[in-house]
């Protein structure tokens, strides 16, 4: 731990008390981010953004790279900001009223909240994959040919098949339901119903995927199974994954960054973070001294 | 220089069960601590008795290791530690294989004692002995203390002085050799007092390793098979 950080560092603190955590009584002396956040060969680059709801700043300052093709997770407790983070990316806060998004955004070096950005096609290119389900009422086969369809992706029905079938398959799900595609997609169970949320939105083609607690309402063997799928996505992917389960960023991603009341404190390799994180604050936390 | 606070955790039955193995860590090193005095008395009083009574002792410190081990399978598989927590329990369980072994050190010490004293062996070099043994107890004393209060900087230190150790371990066994040499119907005696200086050089090896087992757990840097003076240099 490098002098710097640790001047950083406050006193130990009694975590054990009652009642809510601020940087008070965290007593938190707000320093930049620990360890690397930026990276070599960033797919998206975010430059002191910052995110507001109305008067109250829900990001403070984040500066972080996601490097092409790797899996990040982004972790921290309730309320910290991740997953306003993760909705910056491709400007699904822009359907909050009251949010208002600072700084630099920059997909492959383009600033994505540009006016001539349209936000439609900016998540085709970084789509979503949410915490619940939400397949459309639709049949299998029109979930995932819905995006397809309205990007204008294929040219007849044969290439719209092949594009289902792939998208099917990418998502580990083609040999569940090839021989049901006319079947509603509300009728699978939850863990399909997931795998068949992420294969809509693969079959965009998008080069982005971000996914906020894909696995938290699912078993573990459906949450095995999603995160088989991530490991295989990355080939492909660039992945960003916000998590509660710490042992699932563990498993599944390269870089974990560490988020704590709107702030960025560390990120790493995720084997330093888990095994020796530099931050106080991501000590205590991955090791349930807080959170 | 930093040091690893356990503070409480949000489960305090976790945080009991941290604090129980380590508990359970430093009684197990008192434990061979306390055989390594024995042995070491046992070779000064000329004492068959104290030999005997070490080797009576049977398997406690077994036993210790087999509970220890089953403890932290039981935390890894129900709390799947991380950070300061997981380096905790790698180093109980690494050291925990250094303490037993330290331990079966100390009963092979008293069987050889046992068989030396059997023939009313005289030497000189009892006194070398029992030098190299103060020495190795000193260290191991301290490697558990530094272990109690999770004192890296002081580890860095203990583990510097086993070169000490070593390097008088190798006087020795060069002394003990030269007469085995001289005085060829004295070999089985002289070897006999060859392995115990190895017994005592080796328990030294194993009070560094638990010594590198506190940095790894404070710092979290592995510094086995590193030059032990540059990492003192990196680290101090």
């Amino acid at each position: 731990m490098n002098e710097a950080v640790l001047n950083d560092l406050a006193e130990p603190k009694n975590t054990s008390q009652a009642g809510p955590e601020t940087e008070a009584s965290l007593n938190i002396e707000y320093t930049n981010t620990v360890g690397q956040p930026l990276c070599d060969e960033a797919k998206i680059q975010t430059r002191d953004v910052n995110v507001f709801y109305a008067e109250n700043q829900a990001i403070h300052n984040v500066n972080l790279d996601i490097g092409a093709h790797e899996v990040i997770a982004l972790i921290g407790p309730s309320g910290c900001g991740k997953s306003t983070y993760l909705r910056t990316l491709n400007r699904m806060n822009d359907t909050i009223d009251i949010c208002r998004v600072q700084g630099q955004i920059l997909l492959d070096g383009e600033d994505i909240y540009t006016k001539k950005q349209d936000p439609v096609l900016l998540r085709a290119r970084v789509g979503m994959v949410f915490q619940k389900p939400n397949p459309f009422p639709k049949s299998i086969y029109d979930n995932v040919a819905y995006g397809p369809r309205i990007h204008g992706l294929t040219r007849n029905k044969s290439e719209l098949d092949d594009l289902v079938e792939e998208s099917l398959t990418k998502a580990g799900l083609f040999q569940e339901v090839k021989d049901r595609l006319d079947a509603p997609g509300t009728g699978l169970s939850g863990g399909q119903q997931q795998r068949l949320c992420i294969a809509r939105t693969i079959a965009v083609q998008p080069e982005v995927i971000l996914m906020d607690e894909p696995a938290s309402a699912l078993d573990p063997i459906a949450t095995a199974k999603i995160e088989e799928l991530i490991n295989e996505l990355k080939q492909n992917f660039t992945i960003v994954i916000v998590t509660h389960s710490m042992q699932q960023a563990a498993r599944v991603s390269q870089r974990t960054a560490y988020f704590h009341m709107g702030r960025l404190i560390e990120v790493g390799e995720t084997d330093q973070i888990f095994t020796n994180p530099t931050h106080e604050l991501t000590e205590k936390y991955i090791t349930g001294r807080f959170g | 220089m930093e040091h690893v606070e356990f503070e409480t955790h949000t489960s305090s039955e976790y945080n009991a069960e941290l604090e129980d193995i380590r508990n359970h860590l430093l009684k197990m090193g008192g434990k061979a601590e306390s055989q390594l005095r024995m042995v070491l008395k046992a070779l000064n009083e000329n004492s068959k008795d104290l030999a005997n009574e070490l080797l009576s002792q049977g398997d406690e410190i077994d036993q210790m290791e087999l509970d220890l081990d089953q403890e932290c399978t039981r935390i890894i598989a129900r709390r799947q530690p991380a950070a300061s927590d997981l380096r905790l329990i790698v180093a109980v369980l690494k050291s925990i294989t250094d303490i037993e072994r330290i331990g079966d050190e100390t009963e092979k010490m008293a069987r050889l004692m046992k068989k030396l004293f059997k023939r009313d062996f005289q030497s000189d070099y009892y006194q070398e002995i029992d030098h190299l043994g103060q020495e190795v107890l000193a260290n191991l004393s301290a490697s558990l203390n530094a272990l109690a209060r999770l004192d890296a900087e002081e580890a860095i230190k203990i583990a510097q002085k086993d070169q000490v150790i070593d390097a008088h371990f190798d006087e020795l066994n060069g002394h003990l050799i030269k007469q085995m040499v001289e005085h060829p119907k004295k070999v089985k005696p002289y070897l006999k007092m060859s392995q115990c200086a190895q017994s005592l050089e080796r328990i030294g090896d194993h009070a560094k390793n638990i010594c590198e087992n506190i940095i790894y757990l404070v710092i979290g840097k592995d510094v086995r098979h590193s030059n032990i003076d540059e990492v003192s240099t990196d680290l101090l």
